[in-house]
């Protein structure tokens, strides 16, 4: 949930998704659901040649499950929210279960 | 003031229905035709459906019908820009003489393949083989 | 329509499926479920790589392991007939049961919503948003 979270924040933004094949699309994230598909506008792929099919595709949605890295700019996030957030949810999950909290 | 769509799959997948879109498989297949309906599993039905083999700047296109494909095979969906696709330097030609090419590929990247999967498994790699994905 | 639906109406009707293994069957749909698990008659097994056959009278796939069917153009056709169909029997099926007041005013004012509110409406692609948990399970 937290990354889905995450995503939703990051909508309009331009992020590059390398997918496992080494496929690399660029394009503005316009939507994400929580399985992290991705939709993305206005695309542009890294080494066209190698992938000619996607030449007549302005816009796609990438099944969350082939997704290698999702890169964007060092602006678009705020590592300290993230952190709270992890540590926060982190924290719920021992308090459930009743362990140690440090 | 824009509509809020919801931030789920059907949110992302509806506007491209009855849209001429391109879908990749997990085996590498490119597959062309209009999207006609999906549901919360990204399962996909498309009609006037072709298969495009691509080879180097050529292409050629393989009837297939109607296609029903299920969710977890597909990579990505994208929606084809019908003036861009006019645009696009590829050239059309026969599958016969796709395949030929394809074939003469594969042949040569299988050897090496075996070359280097011999070599690997001397360090303890095992590959996948057929059922692991082609994308 | 949704593409299970449209499943479920091609039963009987013969169709090509292809595994994730790239071994295809060709056969009559006999039955189907909402784990795309299918059981096909006179079904013609093929390799993967075209080179072997088996033919059998009966065989059950997992939904799972599936990649895709490929289903005729007359199967989708009369698919859509049979809802619409459906769609015309129980819209008169509602109008006898209101007893017939006043037929075209009410169907005027629930003009709008039917062409949405109809089970079969939905296979424009509103599929349930929020109901994708179903597939964690």
């Amino acid at each position: 949930m937290l990354f889905f979270s995450f995503f939703k924040t990051l909508t309009d933004q331009v992020i590059t998704v390398e997918l496992k094949n080494d496929l690399c699309i660029t394009g503005t994230l316009k939507s994400v659901d929580q399985f992290l598909n991705i939709r993305l506008d206005g695309i542009t792929v890294e080494d066209p040649e190698r992938h000619p099919h996607m030449m007549a595709v302005k816009n796609c949605f990438i099944r969350g499950s082939v997704v290698r890295y999702v890169r964007m700019g060092a602006r678009s996030v705020d590592t300290t929210l993230l952190e709270d957030a992890t540590r926060r949810g982190e924290f719920m999950v021992r308090v459930l279960k009743g362990l140690r909290v440090d | 003031m824009e509509a809020l769509i919801p931030f789920t799959t059907s949110g992302s997948l509806v506007d491209l229905v009855d849209k001429k879109v391109l879908v990749i498989l997990r085996d590498g297949r490119k597959i062309i035709g209009v999207f006609r309906s999906y549901d919360q599993f990204a399962n996909f039905l498309m009609e006037s459906v072709v298969e495009r083999l691509y080879h180097k700047m050529e292409y050629a296109d393989r009837d297939i019908g109607i296609l029903l494909v299920r969710g977890e095979n597909v990579v990505a969906v994208g929606e084809i820009d019908l003036i861009a696709e006019d645009l696009i330097p590829l050239r059309e030609i026969s599958v016969e003489n796709i395949m030929t090419r394809i074939t003469e590929d594969n042949t040569k990247r299988d050897k090496d393949q075996i070359i280097k999967e011999n070599v690997l498994r001397e360090y303890g790699f095992v590959s996948e083989g057929r059922e692991g994905d082609a994308y | 329509m949704l593409p299970l639906t449209l499943l479920n109406a091609a039963q009987g009707k013969p169709m090509l499926v292809e595994l994730k293994n790239g071994v295809t069957f060709n056969g009559h749909l006999v039955e189907c479920d909402n784990f795309m698990n299918v059981t096909l008659r006179e079904v013609y097994q093929t390799s993967a790589d075209g080179e072997r056959f088996w033919k059998m009278k009966e065989v059950f796939i997992k939904g799972n392991i599936i990649k895709y069917f490929r289903i005729a153009d007359a199967i989708l056709d009369s698919a859509f007939e049979q809802q619409e169909k459906n769609r015309a029997a129980a819209k008169t099926r509602g109008q006898s049961a209101r007893g017939g007041r006043g037929g075209p005013a009410q169907r005027g004012a629930r003009g709008g919503p039917p062409a949405r509110g109809t089970p079969s409406g939905r296979g424009r692609g509103t599929g349930p948003p929020g109901r994708a948990r179903g597939r964690g399970q």
